[in-house]
C-alpha cells in the first residue's frame, strides 16, 4: 500500500493568479526510492512543500497513511512523520550544526536519552567530524551545510524523508556517499525515499521517476 | 524544558540584537524603578502626612459682606456651642478645642496683683451701654481657667515650657493642676480644694476643683513681671478638662472657646462646609483649609511626586515606542529563525514561547540590575528633585508676601502648635509594593518586546515565511 497518495492537486500562491500545480496525483511507497526531475520552476519545491505539510493544497488532497493531511495535525507530522531536506537547507544559522539536530530531535520528542551523542553519530555519517559539528551553521560551506541537512531529517527517524536537491553542492565523492545512506534508508529500513534533482546519477538510483513540467506530474519510469 | 534551554542559548547566538534589546530595557527598568521607588516613598508620605495632621480648616469671616448693612446688622459671633458642633464630624480627622474663661477667685491669691488690674474694671463695671442698659458691676479679672479637650495639642506641655512636677495631670470631671509659683503662693498643695470665681462682683458662680497635680510654669521667663498684671500673667492659669469647662456655670455666660479642626483629606473641604451650612453657620463665614500650610508642608513632596511621575509616563511611551519599532525590525531576522522552527515541527505556541521565555530572561536579569541601581540613585536623585522643589516652593511663597492663615476660630487662642516646617528629607526605600509595580511593568515591557515576533508567528504559515526569505 502506498504510504503517501496525491490525489488531483492544484496549489496557487497567494501572491499569483496562476495555477503552479495542477491536478497532479501520484503515489509514494515504503521501501522505494522515488526521484521527481523537471525544469526549473516546474513545481517541485512546490509539491514537496504540500507534502511536508508546510501549507495545505488550494484544491485536491494529500493523504498520508490514509489520512488526509488537511485533517491531521500538521504540526505533528512534521516534526514526527516527514524528514525534509530542504533546497534552501532551513538551519538555524546562529546555532551551531549539532544544536540544530538536536534541536529536531528535541521537537520531534525523539526517546533518546543522549541527543547529543547521536547527532554527532548522524553528522559523522554525512562526513561532518566533530569539529565542524560545533561549529556554527553560519561558518560551514554550503555542502557542509546540506549535509547538516541531511543529518537532520534523518535524526528523528521519520517514515518519509525529502530532498530538495541534496546533492545540489556536493561532489561526486560525498554525492555517492549522500546517495548510498538514501537508498539503504529505503531499502533496508523501508522508509519512503522522495528525491528531487536535476542529476542523471541520482536518478539512475531512483525505483521510480517522474517528471514535473509546468506543474504537471507523470510517471517516468 | 528545551525550549527555555534553547531559548537561553538563543540569547548567546544573537549577541548584537539582545544587547542592544538589553540596554533599551534596562534603562527604561532603571528610569521606571527611580520612579516608582520615589514615588511610593513620596506617597506613603503625604498618606502619613495627611493621616497624622489631616488638613486645617478655618471659619473665617467675610468682611466683604459685612460691608452690606443688612448683613453686619444680622452679624452674630460664632458661639461656643456651635463651635463645639461644629467638631463633631466624621469628616474630620481631629478636633482641638479651647476653652477660656476670665475668673476672679476671692480666696485665692493672683501672682503679679496691681493697680492695674483694677484699672480695667473699674473702666468696665456698672459702666452705662450705648443702648442704655448697665453692664454689671465686676471685680478684677485676676487669672484664667484654661480648658483643653487634648492635651497632645498643649504646645507648652509639648515643648517643655511648662512641666508636672507634683501629682498628676488633671483627668476627670472637677480636677485641675496650677503652677508651681501659684502653688506656693495660695500654700496650695495636691489634693486641696479651690474655689474659682467669676469676676461679677455680685454673682460668683463658685465652681471648686480638685488640684491633682502642680505644673512647672517657665511661660513668663524673660518678661517682667512688675509691668504686667495678673491677668496677663500665665502663672495665675488654672488648668482643667474641656469637659469641667464647659460645665461651670460661668462657662455660659463668659466662656469663650478657640477650636482648630483637622480634615482627614483636603479635598473634603466642600463636604464639610455643606455639613456647617446645614447646622446653622450664616453665609458671612467662609469655610477654607490652611491650604498655604498644607501646601507649604506636602507641596514640594508633592511635587517631586508629579515630577517623577511625568517622568515615568514619558519613559514608558517613548521606551515603549522604542522597543516595539526595534523589536519591528527584529523581525527580518527571527522570521527566518521561526519558519525554520514552524518547519521542523514546532507548534506555534512553543515558538512564542520561546521568544517571550527569551526576552524575559533578558527583562529578568535587566530587572534585577536596575533595581539594585535604582535603589542606589534614587535617593541622590530624590534629594535633588525635593531640594529643588522646596526652592521652588519658597520662591513662590515669597511672591505670596508671605502671608499665611491661620485656622482657627475664636480668640485669644495661644497654645495651639501646628508650626509646620516643609517636609524636607526622604528617606527612600524599596517598598513591596513598588517592587511589584516595577516588576509589573518589566513584564509588560517583556510583552510589548515580544509582541511584533508572536503576531508574526501567529499570523503565517511556515511554507510563506520560508519561501518569502528563499
Ligand atoms: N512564494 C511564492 N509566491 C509566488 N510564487 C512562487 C513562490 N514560490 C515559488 N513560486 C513560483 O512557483 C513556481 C514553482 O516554483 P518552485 O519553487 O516549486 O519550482 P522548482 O520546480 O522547485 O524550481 P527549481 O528547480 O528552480 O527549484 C515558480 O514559477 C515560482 O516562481
Ligand atoms: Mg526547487
Amino acid at each position: 500500500m502506498s504510504l503517501l497518495t496525491i490525489e488531483n492537486v492544484s496549489y496557487k500562491y497567494s501572491s499569483t493568479t496562476k495555477n503552479v500545480l495542477k491536478k497532479v496525483s501520484a503515489e509514494f511507497k515504503s521501501g522505494k526510492v522515488h526521484v521527481i526531475m523537471g525544469k526549473s520552476g516546474s513545481g517541485k519545491t512546490t509539491l514537496l512543500s504540500l507534502i511536508s505539510g508546510l501549507d495545505n493544497c488550494t484544491d485536491g488532497a494529500i493523504n498520508f497513511d490514509g489520512n488526509p493531511l488537511s485533517k491531521i495535525d500538521r504540526d505533528k507530522y512534521r516534526a514526527e512523520s516527514i524528514g525534509v531536506i530542504f533546497q534552501g537547507y532551513n538551519l538555524l544559522t546562529n546555532a551551531t550544526a549539532v544544536e540544530n539536530i538536536v534541536l529536531s530531535m528535541c521537537i520531534s520528542k525523539t526517546k533518546e536519552k543522549n541527543k547529543k551523542k547521536v547527532a554527532y553519530m548522524l553528522l559523522e555519517k554525512v562526513g561532518i567530524n566533530k569539529e565542524t559539528a560545533d561549529r556554527k551553521v553560519l561558518k560551514l560551506s554550503g555542502g557542509e551545510q546540506q549535509r547538516v541537512g541531511i543529518a537532520r531529517a534523518l535524526s528523528h527517524n521519520p517514515d518519509i524523508i525529502i530532498a530538495d536537491e541534496p546533492t545540489g553542492n556536493l561532489d561526486t565523492d560525498t554525492e555517492e556517499n549522500i546517495l548510498s545512506i538514501l537508498t539503504s534508508l529505503a531499502h533496508n529500513e523501508g522508509k519512503c525515499v522522495i528525491i528531487v534533482t536535476h542529476s542523471k546519477k541520482v536518478a539512475s538510483v531512483a525505483d521510480e521517476v517522474w517528471g514535473m513540467k509546468d506543474g504537471n506530474l507523470t510517471l517516468v519510469k | 524544558m528545551y525550549i527555555i534551554a534553547n531559548a537561553i542559548k538563543n540569547i548567546g547566538r544573537n549577541k548584537g540584537r539582545n544587547t542592544l534589546m538589553a540596554i533599551i530595557v534596562f534603562a527604561i527598568i532603571l528610569t521606571t524603578a527611580v520612579s516608582i521607588i520615589i514615588n511610593t516613598t513620596t506617597s506613603a508620605i503625604i498618606a502619613d502626612y495627611k493621616s497624622r495632621f489631616g488638613a486645617e480648616v478655618s471659619i473665617e469671616t467675610n468682611f466683604e459682606m459685612l460691608q452690606s448693612k443688612n448683613v453686619a446688622e444680622g452679624y452674630k459671633k460664632l458661639t461656643p456651642q456651635q463651635q463645639i458642633d461644629f467638631g463633631r464630624s466624621d469628616l474630620l480627622q481631629s478636633v482641638n478645642l479651647l476653652a477660656t474663661i476670665d475668673i476672679s477667685p476671692r480666696k485665692l491669691s493672683s501672682l503679679s496683683e496691681s493697680e492695674m488690674d483694677n484699672f480695667i474694671s473699674n473702666f468696665l463695671s456698672g459702666a452705662i451701654r450705648a443702648d442704655g442698659t448697665k453692664n454689671p458691676e465686676t471685680v478684677p479679672i485676676k487669672g484664667r481657667i484654661i480648658a483643653m479637650d487634648n492635651l497632645e495639642a498643649d504646645r507648652d506641655f509639648k515643648n517643655g515650657t511648662r512641666k508636672i512636677i507634683g501629682g498628676e495631670m488633671y483627668n476627670n470631671l472637677n480636677e485641675c493642676i496650677v503652677s508651681q509659683q501659684y502653688a506656693e503662693l495660695n500654700n496650695l498643695s495636691v489634693g486641696d480644694t479651690i474655689e474659682v470665681d467669676s469676676y461679677f462682683k455680685n454673682d460668683p458662680m463658685t465652681h471648686s476643683l480638685t488640684i491633682t497635680g502642680i505644673y512647672m510654669d517657665n511661660t513668663m521667663l524673660g518678661s517682667n513681671l512688675e509691668s504686667i498684671s495678673s491677668m496677663e500673667n500665665r502663672n495665675n492659669e488654672i488648668l482643667t478638662g474641656f469637659d469641667t469647662a464647659i460645665s461651670m456655670e460661668m462657662f455660659t455666660g463668659e466662656g469663650r472657646v478657640s477650636a482648630q479642626y483637622f480634615l482627614k483629606d483636603p479635598t473634603l473641604l466642600s463636604a464639610y462646609e455643606k455639613e456647617l451650612r446645614e447646622k446653622g453657620l450664616a453665609d458671612y463665614y467662609n469655610v477654607v483649609t490652611d491650604e498655604a500650610g498644607y501646601k507649604k508642608v506636602v507641596g514640594p513632596v508633592e511635587g517631586l511626586a508629579k515630577v517623577t511621575n511625568t517622568f515615568l509616563i514619558v519613559v514608558l511611551i517613548l521606551g515603549s515606542m522604542v522597543l516595539i519599532l526595534l523589536s519591528t525590525l527584529a523581525i527580518r531576522e527571527r522570521k527566518y529563525e521561526i519558519g525554520v522552527l514552524r518547519a521542523m515541527g514546532m507548534k506555534k505556541g512553543k515558538v512564542a514561547f520561546g521568544l517571550l521565555t527569551e526576552m524575559l530572561v533578558i527583562t529578568v536579569l535587566c530587572l534585577m540590575l536596575g533595581l539594585g541601581v535604582g535603589l542606589a540613585v534614587s535617593q541622590p536623585v530624590a534629594d535633588n528633585l525635593l531640594s529643588n522643589q522646596i526652592e521652588l516652593a519658597a520662591e513662590s511663597n515669597n511672591s505670596n508676601g508671605g502671608l499665611s492663615t491661620t485656622g482657627r476660630t475664636g480668640i485669644g487662642a495661644p497654645t495651639f502648635s501646628s508650626d509646620a516646617k516643609p517636609l524636607s528629607e526622604l528617606q527612600v526605600s524599596l517598598s513591596g509594593d513598588a517592587i511589584t509595580q516595577i516588576i509589573f511593568i518589566s513584564l509588560v515591557l517583556a510583552g510589548i518586546s515580544s509582541i511584533a515576533g508572536i503576531m508574526y508567528i501567529t499570523k503565517y504559515e511556515p511554507i510563506k515565511i520560508l519561501s518569502e526569505r528563499n
